[in-house]
């Protein structure tokens, strides 16, 4: 039997990690509480497990998960030496520690320090965003779904019905057996081709800083409109966004991206982020992945490193799009260190507006496929 | 091998069986696979590849002499592979010889003696006071539409043959989930499970794997191996970063030549065990390797 005062702390503390963006519902909580029954919670080691497993559901909610229980959990209390109480400043009516909203509130406080110190260039302040209209959002969600489609080389596993196809026995059978075991045909099919995975990379630089909210409506509707895409944005170093904003409303991701995303308006290191890219999401490169790159690759880091890392992007993924919102005005030539190292890699540089065009990345694989590129 | 309800175990024989068979885990990884037994909740390992997640199963199952039903995700993979199919060419056959003898053929045709189990429906039908383990492995090769079709399996151990009605696990299957991190999975079936991430283990960690594992060896060399190892691992920036599988498959490679130290020409000559992308070869040139082997010593210790 867990005493109800671990309990009312686990409770806190689950209100604690859901005010700092984990998803804890009831089923979550019970968890928690029923492990509790299961180890000796003198075993700090014991304990802190018992409350990750069941509370934690990705690797990358580890370290602030692990950030908040020592806060929340760190002081040992002498006099209460079963659970220590987080710190002995204020006290509540009930005594001993803080009402669940202080602990939030400090606990939102904390948080927001972690981030920043996590982050190696934020900004001195928080980053006010705005997402209201999304006047592109269909168009968009649209397009990233044609360059899920883009490059249909992979047969998948599944399988569609054609008269071109090979001969499909188990249709067949399954045909027959409709009528009693009649052969009524040979039935034929052919492999669907399989979808790719996108990796949309959007640059988030202080040099992007005209198309902020046609990049923050991309970075939304990318991360919504497939869940076979990742989206990351990137300036001096890269950050994963699609898991900090997949399934929230327009304006909580704006907030999220704005308080959380503090590389957001800073410089640009782009062989950098890619190296990062590489090194650490080196799981997500694969034949069948799509990178979609958003940038206009203006960079202060060195071309070496900038060519090292897209060649090697290049040698293990299907296709690499870059998107140059500078490439939408009349007269561009690709002619900055940044663009001119990387055109040798690419399958396809064209302006930004084409992805908030309807049919705009259609026109472009069109394009690719008249000049042979897919 | 243990012969007790692996529901009932302490953490500690809990560690002991799986150490009985082999598979050394952190405490942190026993304590919630014990929690994931006490609870009957699935357990789901992410992590780098070639770290133990689908080890852990077998050892499991090994441990507690339990059968190992596994299930390998892939795109595409549907009902018809991970659940049940229709045996048609034995359901043709019994309409023949039923049209034979004068008979019509009825609903005998739709019975459980003409399905072909697939690992899912085996493991709520197994039958035995033993439940199996069920490893469903690289659950994020599937495709989401069967991620959904898992959340309902989950919740209820329960298979549903339209033609037969529904099959329920008497006893729930012991579940382990891997994943490896190439899509995200979504919320619904991550909620249904307890988490574990499986990182690399610590240098003492993975001395005891290799003693456990490559018999043998000698264990100044085993120390020079994990040092050389954790270098690869953290000062280089390599695509595919040797993990404990490769470990022990050099250890291996080195008994096999009778090494008795790491020397450069023979960690040249082996080096295809721990690296496995053309880019990463690259990156290990001469000088590179040799500092290697040094900084590889300091690590040892």
């Amino acid at each position: 039997m867990i005493a109800s005062t671990i309990r009312r702390r686990v409770v806190e503390f689950c209100a604690l990690l859901r005010a700092n963006g984990f998803s804890i519902g009831m089923a979550e909580a019970i968890d928690c509480v029923s492990a509790l029954k299961y180890i000796d919670i003198l075993d700090r080691e014991a304990f802190r497990q018992a409350l990750m497993c069941t509370l934690v559901k990705k690797a990358d909610q580890i370290p602030l998960f692990l950030y908040l229980f020592e806060s929340f959990f760190s002081n040992p209390n002498k006099e209460n030496p079963q659970i220590p109480l987080l710190n002995q400043g204020t006290t509540s009516s009930s005594g001993g520690g803080y009402t669940p909203s202080t602990l939030v509130r400090r606990s939102q406080l904390s948080a927001q320090n972690w981030f920043k110190a996590y982050s190696p260039n934020h900004l001195e302040s928080e980053r006010r965003m705005t997402l209201d209209g999304l006047k592109h959002r269909y168009v968009v969600r649209r397009n990233i779904r044609t360059l899920e489609r883009a490059y249909p080389k992979l047969g998948g596993r599944r399988r569609r019905p054609s008269v071109k196809g090979e001969v499909d026995l188990r249709s067949t059978l399954r045909s027959s057996l409709r009528g009693s075991g009649d052969l009524r045909g040979l039935r034929r099919s052919e492999r669907k081709p399989a979808k790719n995975r996108l990796l949309v990379l959007v640059d988030v630089s202080g040099s992007m800083d005209s198309a902020t909210q046609s990049l923050l409506e991309l970075v939304y509707v990318a991360s919504n409109a497939t869940h076979t895409s990742s989206v990351f944005c990137f300036s001096t170093t890269i950050r994963r966004v699609d898991n900090l904003i997949r399934g929230k409303t327009p304006q909580e991701a704006a907030r999220v991206i704005g308080s959380q995303l503090s590389i957001w308006g800073s410089g640009t290191r782009i062989g950098d982020s890619l190296r990062s890219l590489l090194s650490e999401f080196s799981r997500l490169l694969d034949p069948s992945t799509l990178v979609v790159i958003i940038s206009d690759g203006w960079d202060l880091g060195e071309v070496g490193g900038l060519r090292e890392s897209i060649s090697e992007i290049r040698a293990r993924v299907g296709g690499i799009l870059w998107f140059n919102p500078l490439a939408d005005t009349e007269g561009y030539q690709p002619l900055t260190a940044g663009i001119s190292t990387v055109l040798p890699y690419l399958d396809a540089l064209a302006g930004l507006s084409c992805l908030f065009e309807p049919r705009g990345v259609r026109r472009i694989l069109a394009g690719m496929r008249a000049s042979g590129g897919v | 091998m243990f012969e007790v309800d692996e529901r009932a175990v302490s953490r500690e024989m809990l560690k002991s069986a799986l150490n009985s068979v082999g598979y050394i885990a952190d405490d942190a990884l026993i304590t919630t696979l014990y929690l994931s037994l006490r609870l009957g909740k699935p357990l789901l390992l992410e992590g780098e590849p070639g770290c133990g997640k689908t080890e852990l199963a077998k050892s499991l199952s090994h441990a507690f002499n339990r059968e190992l039903i596994r299930l390998q995700c892939y795109e595409g993979l549907d009902s018809s592979s991970a659940i049940y199919e229709w045996d048609y060419l034995r359901q043709l056959l019994k309409i023949r010889m039923l049209e034979a003898s004068g008979s019509i053929p009825d609903s005998e045709i739709f019975s459980e003696r003409f399905i072909l189990k697939r690992p899912l429906l085996r493991a709520v039908t197994h039958g035995d006071s033993k439940p199996p383990v069920l490893l469903i492995d690289e659950v994020d090769r599937a495709d989401e539409e069967f991620e959904g079709f898992l959340l309902e399996f989950l919740a209820e151990f329960q298979v549903t043959i339209p033609e037969l009605g529904s099959f329920k696990a008497k006893k729930p299957p012991i579940v382990v989930i891997t994943s490896n991190q190439t899509r995200e999975l979504g919320d619904g079936l991550r909620r249904r499970c307890l988490y574990y991430y499986v990182s690399f283990p610590t240098p003492q960690r993975e001395l005891e794997i290799l003693s456990v594992k490559v018999k043998g060896l000698d264990e100044a060399l085993a120390r020079q191996i994990v040092g050389f190892v954790r270098v690869l691992r953290e000062e280089f920036d390599l695509v595919k970063k040797p993990g404990v599988a490769e470990t022990i498959d050099w250890a291996r490679a080195l008994l096999s030549l009778d090494a008795k130290t790491l020397e450069p020409h023979l960690v040249e000559q082996t080096l295809s065990c721990l690296i496995k992308d053309s880019s990463d070869t690259l990156k290990l040139d001469g000088d590179a390797l040799k500092s290697a082997i040094e900084n590889s010593a300091a690590k040892a210790s």
